[in-house]
């Protein structure tokens, strides 16, 4: 009976590294993780990708760069920044984007992390994203080093004491069979994108997202942003996704590396190399 | 052939490579381009633009002759580029090529890359066709 000791206890230690290094077949998490959609890959703006085999210079503008639905207080104050009339940026808000070549200003460089809500309508086809989908959270990783967490364990947002404003913001989610549904705030207040006339936001802003495939190769996002502190009702927009079939691993992009494009007096110079 | 041929006119856009729009495209002149005839000094594989350093003879004439002008040409990010089908060994020193650009309006020796073709005149990179 001693002899047999020791050799029960191995099993038992055994068996506790097993259930600690894996989970059982058929447990309530794999049934969780099977009843999720495969978002796995990387995913594009429909316009990133039209602009990456446009042969005019079509650049599209995204629609979060339009005028929202301010109220009357900051449509004064949007007006009185412009004072030549329309900011020179403008879209249709959950419209098609203006025809033509578009351009941004002379002295517009869109060279830092997007941060969110922009993350979710990179115009150029560099600023790409990929998504895992857990039972825990649903992660969005971008080119441009941003991590976006999504949580659906059932939290709830942190108190306010534990939450300040972020670029990114605070995102809890929960499944409506294949959508998620996403519920952001904290997000740092000011505008949308380093672009004259681009959306801009107070911290109070609050997002809500339904996203989902509308096919195995499209995405879309229903973005409701309400402002209070600055609309005058809640602005929607649908953002399209394509899968992105021409790379097959995220590779990060790092605007700092090597600038040329100083801007001297007043313009964008090409600069000697380094 | 001289080393350095201008185009002028809209029609010249025909093939223009896509614009990535990391910053306003307004130091360029879309309705201009030139075409070059040199020698691949560098390319930078780098962010946010790759660039071609491409050393082009200047004018012919005796007071030209032998010397060259270095021309800094901007590319997409490494990405995008990757994407459209260059690799960042695709262009090595020394290598003849010619290069069509839209010029920067400042007339400094600088552009937006549109096209380029090897010494044997096969378009570099092969090149990826609208879909």
């Amino acid at each position: 009976m001693s002899r047999s000791v020791p050799w029960i206890c191995a099993v038992v230690a055994v068996a506790l590294m097993s259930s600690a290094d894996a989970e059982p077949a058929g447990s309530q998490r794999e049934r969780a993780l099977a009843k999720l959609p495969n978002w796995t890959g990387i995913w594009e703006t429909e316009a990133a990708a039209r602009l990456l085999t446009s042969h005019a210079h079509q650049f599209e503008p995204p629609k979060l760069w339009g005028k929202p639905p301010y109220n009357a207080e900051w449509s004064k104050k949007v007006a009185s920044a412009h004072p030549q009339g329309a900011p020179p940026v403008s879209a249709s808000p959950g419209g098609v984007p203006p025809a033509g070549v578009f351009d941004l200003p002379p002295t517009a460089k869109m060279c830092s992390a997007a941060g969110f809500p922009a993350i979710m309508e990179a115009p150029v086809p560099d600023y790409l994203f990929e998504i895992l989908v857990t039972p825990e959270e649903t992660l969005l990783l971008a080119t441009d080093g941003a991590a976006r967490h999504i949580y659906t364990d059932g939290r709830a947002h942190p108190q306010p004491d534990d939450l300040w404003p972020t670029i990114l913001g605070d995102s809890i989610g929960r499944w409506e069979g294949k959508t998620l549904v996403i519920d952001t705030i904290a997000r740092t207040a000011g505008q949308v994108a380093r672009v004259p006339g681009a959306a801009d936001l107070s911290a109070e802003a609050h997002f809500t997202e339904r996203l989902r495939l509308i096919d195995s190769d499209t995405m879309q996002d229903d973005l409701t942003i309400d402002d209070p502190a600055r609309f005058a009702h809640p602005w929607q927009i649908s953002i399209r996704y394509q899968r992105v079939k021409d790379i097959s691993r995220l590779i990060a992009i790092d605007c700092t590396e090597n600038d040329r494009n100083p801007v001297v007096n007043g313009r964008i110079v090409i600069s000697p190399p380094r | 052939m001289n080393a350095v041929q201008q185009i002028v006119g809209a029609a010249a856009v025909l093939v223009a490579a896509p614009c990535m729009a990391h910053h306003s495209m307004a130091m360029f002149d879309p309705a201009k381009t030139l075409t070059l005839h040199g020698t691949i000094k560098e390319f930078q594989w780098t962010n946010p633009h790759c660039f071609i350093q491409l050393l082009v003879p200047k004018a012919v004439g005796p007071a030209g002759a032998g010397s060259v002008v270095e021309w800094s040409i901007e590319l997409n990010s490494p990405l995008a580029s990757y994407r459209l089908g260059f690799r960042p060994r695709m262009l090595k020193p020394g290598d003849q090529v010619t290069v069509v650009i839209s010029p920067v309006k400042d007339g400094s020796a600088g552009g937006q890359f549109i096209s380029a073709t090897d010494a044997t005149g096969r378009r570099l990179p092969a090149a990826k066709e609208p879909t």
